[in-house]
């Protein structure tokens, strides 16, 4: 049987069917959480933000347009954005509070058994991509996406000039675009 | 806050890195950009959805239970509250190693440069410096034409194929675009006859109108509901109004009720400020009136709960 697409998945949450929102979460939510804790770096945070997005999935479904985007990516840049916005927020606590953040000690690590295997052929795939990039590519890309920087504080914190930074960004997206056209292609 | 683009190159004349850019903006504003502001939105998209990739390089993480647990009761869902989304078990995929990079191999090996330098310098008639410069030249020149005209070829095909590729792309996205509207025109269109059909049901001269009001016990009295009966006795649609949000581990259960007998007709739940409307082609023989209980959410083999609505007359 052909499982349900996501695109149909946010029709019904658009029908106000809680069974899409939960298939919805069952298939998302691990990679997602990993991208939280990726900028995050603590897994309760992560999971705090977790809850958010799918709860701004049903409650603001509408925002969603299948124009602009894939559902995976349209989750990614939701969990992505919350995150940084979080992280931001606590980079402002700890400047008030003039102590530096400690973790909280937990160790995690990622249970076999996560997703399916189409989604692990893609995870290996986008990560062999991620690492086959030049480093200084691949530094500048992961610097604006985990981290939120902008170029220009990529170019102050790590001391490249700011022209040298956008190429490099650049070239690691062409060729990612280039190589991950099948992945690409299955989104859409 | 300075966006992506304020930082990125914005006099790029190439469409290829203005789409680039405007996907990078979705970093900034947490939003994929919006669809026809631009000449380039097919290859914008494209970028969208790689930087929609990159976390799938990250391990997956699997949330604690409890974080649906209280997503599901912070929307209301007590049903699905206990129902964790079971993530399907994984069959780990070996990674593919990541190759070493390849050894620049010479395109002559040095023993064989040896032995090209010996047979050209090595044995045969003495000749002179300037005939051996004419020798020696004009293969040199032919094959940097060559090399000149390969080099021309080959950019030539790239550009071509990167056109090409570019098409394809675009094409893609129409396609996908052309798909969305096609599911999207079904769904409509199924919808649309099922409210055909509702719509003859309730408008059919011979159809029966049937209130349902709050049972005797007044459990909730602000509830409301209308039974359509088609004119074959069979076809219904029941409509409902004000009941109160089932908590978790309750449901209404509808039964039709004849001479001492009462058929399940299902469960169902109501949100706030929800008309549940249920219908079906089919009614047990010998229905005689509607009634709707309060039962626990799988349901009861008989009313046992408290009496919400029961059909009037």
């Amino acid at each position: 049987m052909t499982p349900v697409s996501d695109a149909v998945l946010m029709r019904r949450i658009g029908e106000r069917q809680p069974e899409a929102l939960q298939e919805l979460y069952r298939r998302h939510a691990s990679n997602l959480l990993a991208l939280g804790k990726r900028i995050l770096d603590t897994l309760e945070d992560a999971e705090e933000v977790l809850q958010e997005v799918f709860l701004r999935v049903w409650q603001e479904h509408l925002r969603y347009d299948s124009d602009r985007s894939s559902v995976s990516t349209w989750l990614v840049l939701i969990m992505r954005s919350r995150a940084i916005d979080r992280l931001r927020n606590r980079r402002v606590v700890e400047r008030v509070h003039g102590a530096a953040y400690q973790e909280g000690g937990e160790s995690y690590t990622s249970p076999e058994g996560a997703v399916n295997v189409l989604d692990r052929q893609r995870e290996g795939r986008v990560r062999s991509e991620l690492q086959e990039l030049p480093a200084e590519q691949r530094q500048a890309l992961e610097m604006a996406f985990f981290e939120g920087l902008t170029q220009s504080e990529i170019s102050e914190r790590t001391g490249i000039p700011l022209g040298t930074v956008k190429t490099r960004t650049l070239l690691a997206m062409k060729k990612l675009r280039k190589n991950l056209r099948q992945e690409i292609r299955e989104l859409l | 806050m300075t966006t992506e683009t304020d930082t990125m190159a914005p006099d790029s004349a190439d469409p290829e890195d203005q789409a680039i850019l405007e996907a990078l903006d979705a970093l900034a504003s947490g939003e994929a950009p919006a669809a026809g502001s631009g000449d380039n939105e097919a290859l914008r998209r494209l970028y969208v959805e790689v930087l929609g990739l990159l976390p799938a390089s990250l391990e997956p993480v699997i949330p604690d239970d409890r974080v649906w647990q209280r997503l599901a009761a912070q929307l209301d869902f007590p049903a699905l509250a206990q129902a964790v989304p079971q993530q399907e078990p994984a069959q780990a995929a070996p990674m593919a190693p990541i190759p070493p990079l390849a050894a620049v191999t010479p395109l002559v090996p040095p023993a064989a440069r040896e032995t090209a330098r010996d047979t050209s310098f090595g044995t045969g008639p003495v000749v002179t410096r300037t005939a051996m410069r004419r020798h020696s030249r004009w293969p040199l020149a032919l094959a940097a034409t060559l090399a000149f005209a390969l080099a021309g070829l080959s950019l030539y095909l790239l550009r071509n194929l990167n056109e090409q590729s570019e098409l394809v792309a675009s094409l893609y996205v129409k396609l996908a675009a052309a798909e969305r509207q096609t599911a999207d025109a079904r769904l409509t269109q199924g919808k649309l006859a099922d409210i055909e059909e509702k719509y003859s049901l309730v408008t059919d001269p011979g159809a029966s109108i049937n209130r349902l009001a709050p049972a005797a016990e007044k459990v909730q009295p602000e509830a409301r509901g209308v039974l359509f009966v088609a004119s074959d006795h069979s076809h219904w649609v029941l409509s409902l109004q004000n009941l109160h949000p089932t908590e978790a581990g309750q449901g209404y259960q509808l039964w039709f009720m004849g001479e001492g007998t009462a058929v399940s007709g299902g469960t169902f739940t109501a949100r706030p400020g929800e008309v549940v409307k249920l219908s079906a082609e089919s009614m047990p023989a010998g229905t005689k009136a509607i009634l709707i209980t309060l039962e626990p959410a799988a349901g009861s083999p008989l009313p046992s709960g408290p009496k919400v609505l029961t059909t009037v007359g």
